[in-house]
């Protein structure tokens, strides 16, 4: 038994059915993309793009904005969907025409909210991104009218019991789902450990979650610096800020004044920088009452953050070594080693989340991959 | 190679057509030379067909050809011939002149081959020698093969000057985008089994091949059908093709065409891909030697047959 590629590629289109999902596939196009680009991201719009001949006939048979689009990833490891969305648009050249493909999730920045909606108190899942993408889907000619709803959870606080919920005066006006749902992931995990995110499946059926903490620890692949092709790993030092300031309205007096934290320790090190904020949401936090309490808190939380910012971490394995989605997902997290110059010891070893990845691959050169973490 | 030592055509020209090449002459002996062309010929003296490079030239080819599917070119070849025109007088010689430019116009060429299968291109045959040899002469068997090619840029040269008598060296160059040479004769294999058994199939080349399924109909075909070549896959897990012939009606043919990854009605080249379950066409490629080829269900089914050219890298 013997087999062309260890990275074999598949793109499939498919027309759409009556709910304006995938239908009865229309062609295959193995054959004909030429450059296959896709990339997928953690609370992101994914896209792929993949050029052809000028004159392929099967150019004539897209319909664009209409047809599905699958990339199918074949390896010995297994045949995943890398990517599931629609057909968007051609891009002519004289020689080429390149195609520009979004997955579904993009489509929720053609998803509008409500005018003045509010979701004063609410849970962040279960009463706010459950009932606007119920909204989203349920709308007349929904592009999402396909798409099954499965998993909404509500993030929780840094207790990881409580469910974070908003303040009195949230709400909604005339935004792209998108943006709302990408926002209220991210502020829900940005002062907790927690890894909030939401998706519509690649595979069938495709499915909407939104999940309270979605990642594990994996082991079945590592980021060795010396082990890949390539890596761009950059300092995080000028993101660092250890003395922050903020205001807030002091419960005695009723006055707005400056509330100030610094991280002693990191102060020690790299002497004293500062900056200041403005805290607006109080997202992660359940501790403390009144406001101005889970303020202090809130601003703890910043200060232990900007003290230690992300680092983002790009690395480009070796072919063949690292397989998308085999038994892991974006979320995950992976150990990632950086040695330091001397090649005694390391700059950075420990495990980061997975955040992001893009592709490219041709028949003959086979694929290079892009993984990011933080 | 020894395209020298035999018969070879691109488009209307024969070249070393003096040899009698029936297979069985022995074109090293004077005595098979066909005197009517042996003063009014091309004689190919040399033909090199190296591998320019294995690096892609995808974007190439596309410019050149315009609508063909990438998957079977791999790199480029050039075929660099180099030979003789041999005339009876001056006007022969200018006309095979001015043949051998047409010939090798790429304007020309690119309207000839519009309606080539493969679109664009057009083939190169020639023989070479293989065992067994036979007779007191030892005459070799020949294969036919043939590259499929477009003219190369500034080729042909044939300068005429003076005192040049009756004969005009000459030099060409095709370059074939798929590297592999093809059998000249398409095999045509006709699948026994269609109730759930295997059928052999033997690509007699010594390189990969993409073969066209046609299937005749009868009727209507069942709901669901698995294609599977069990020599090839992954993981021991042969790929398979799942479709869905249940809207065939009788006396209609398909051609599942594994190069382009279509399926088509060959009446009025209808789309038929959306008979496709699961799986993908582009899998279905012949190893060289044996494949085992197995097909589910045949009913509404008169005939599938593979048709294919062995390769040769």
């Amino acid at each position: 038994m013997s087999y062309l590629r260890s990275i074999q590629y598949h793109i499939v289109v498919y027309g759409a059915d009556a709910n304006g999902g995938p239908g009865a596939a229309k062609m295959e196009l193995d054959a004909d993309a030429l450059n296959l680009v896709w990339q997928q991201g953690l609370n992101f719009p994914g896209q792929m793009m993949f050029s052809m001949t000028r004159w392929n006939p099967k150019v004539k048979d897209f319909v664009w904005m209409v047809d599905h689009v699958k990339v199918y990833r074949d390896t010995p490891a297994g045949l995943k969907v890398v990517f599931a969305g629609k057909v968007i648009k051609p891009s002519y050249t004289g020689r080429d025409i390149v195609i520009t493909c979004w997955d579904y999730v993009s489509f929720l920045q053609r998803s509008r909210t409500g005018f003045r909606v509010l979701y004063p108190t609410k849970a962040i899942g279960t009463e706010i991104v459950g009932p606007e993408w119920a909204l989203a889907k349920n709308v007349d000619k929904s592009p999402f009218a396909f798409v099954a709803t499965g998993t909404i959870e509500d993030p929780l606080a840094l207790d990881g019991v409580t469910a974070i919920k908003t303040n009195t005066e949230f709400g909604v006006v005339d935004f792209d789902r998108l943006f709302l749902f990408y926002a209220m992931a991210e502020l829900s995990m940005a002062n907790t450990t927690n890894t909030v995110t939401f998706e519509i499946t690649r595979e069938s059926p495709h499915t909407f979650n939104f999940w309270k903490n979605r990642s594990t620890q994996r082991t079945n692949y590592s980021f060795q610096a010396e082990a890949l092709i390539d890596y761009d790993y950059a300092g995080n030092q000028d993101q660092i800020t250890n003395d922050i300031a903020t205001v807030i309205l002091d419960p005695t007096t009723g006055q707005q004044v400056e509330y100030s934290l610094t991280d002693t320790s990191s102060k020690d090190t790299y002497r004293r920088l500062q900056s200041a904020v403005s805290i607006k949401t109080l997202f992660g936090l359940n501790a403390g009452t009144p406001e101005t309490d889970q303020q202090k808190a809130a601003l703890a939380r910043m200060l232990t953050l900007s003290s230690t910012p992300p680092i983002m971490f790009v690395a480009f394995p070796r072919q063949g070594e690292f397989d998308p989605f085999v038994n892991c997902e974006l979320g995950d997290s992976f150990r990632a080693t950086i040695p330091n110059a001397t090649r005694n010891g390391d700059e950075k070893d420990g495990y980061m989340k997975w955040s992001g990845v893009s592709a490219a691959w041709t028949p003959e050169a086979g694929e290079l991959l892009q993984v990011f973490l933080r | 190679m020894a395209p020298h030592r035999h018969q070879a055509t691109w488009r209307s020209l024969i070249f070393n057509r003096r040899y009698l090449d029936n297979g069985t002459a022995n074109p090293d002996n004077p005595a098979n030379l066909l005197t009517a062309y042996a003063n009014s010929d091309y004689y190919l003296d040399s033909l090199d067909i190296s591998r320019v490079s294995v690096q892609d030239y995808r974007e190439m080819r596309q410019f050149l050809e315009g609508a063909e599917p990438n998957e079977a070119y791999e790199g480029v070849r050039a075929l660099n011939g180099v030979g003789r025109i041999v005339a009876t007088d001056v006007a022969d010689l200018e006309d095979k002149a001015w043949a051998l430019n047409e010939s090798m116009s790429v304007a020309a060429v690119r309207i000839a081959a519009q309606a080539a299968d493969p679109v664009g291109v057009l083939p190169f045959s020639f023989k070479r020698d293989t065992a067994p040899v036979t007779g007191v002469e030892n005459i070799p068997a020949t294969k036919a093969l043939r590259f499929y090619c477009r003219p190369g840029p500034g080729r042909p040269v044939s300068i005429g000057r003076v005192r040049e008598g009756l004969i005009r060296p000459f030099s060409f160059q095709l370059i074939a985008f798929d590297p592999f040479a093809y059998d000249e004769a398409e095999t045509q294999v006709a699948l026994v089994d269609l109730a759930d058994g295997m059928n052999t199939i033997t690509n007699p080349g010594n390189v990969y091949t993409r073969p066209r399924y046609r299937i005749t109909f009868s009727g209507a075909g069942a709901a669901e059908v698995w294609l599977q070549n069990v020599t090839t896959g992954m993981n021991g897990t042969p790929k398979a093709l799942r479709l869905n012939l249940s809207t065939s009606a009788a006396g209609e043919v398909w051609i599942i065409d594994t190069a382009r990854g279509t399926i088509y009605r060959l009446s009025d080249g209808a789309n038929r891909y959306s008979t496709r379950l699961t799986g993908f066409i582009s899998d279905f490629w012949l190893k060289p030697g044996g494949n085992a080829i197995h097909w589910s269900v045949g009913t509404g089914i008169t005939s599938v047959r593979v048709d294919f050219r062995g390769a040769y890298a």
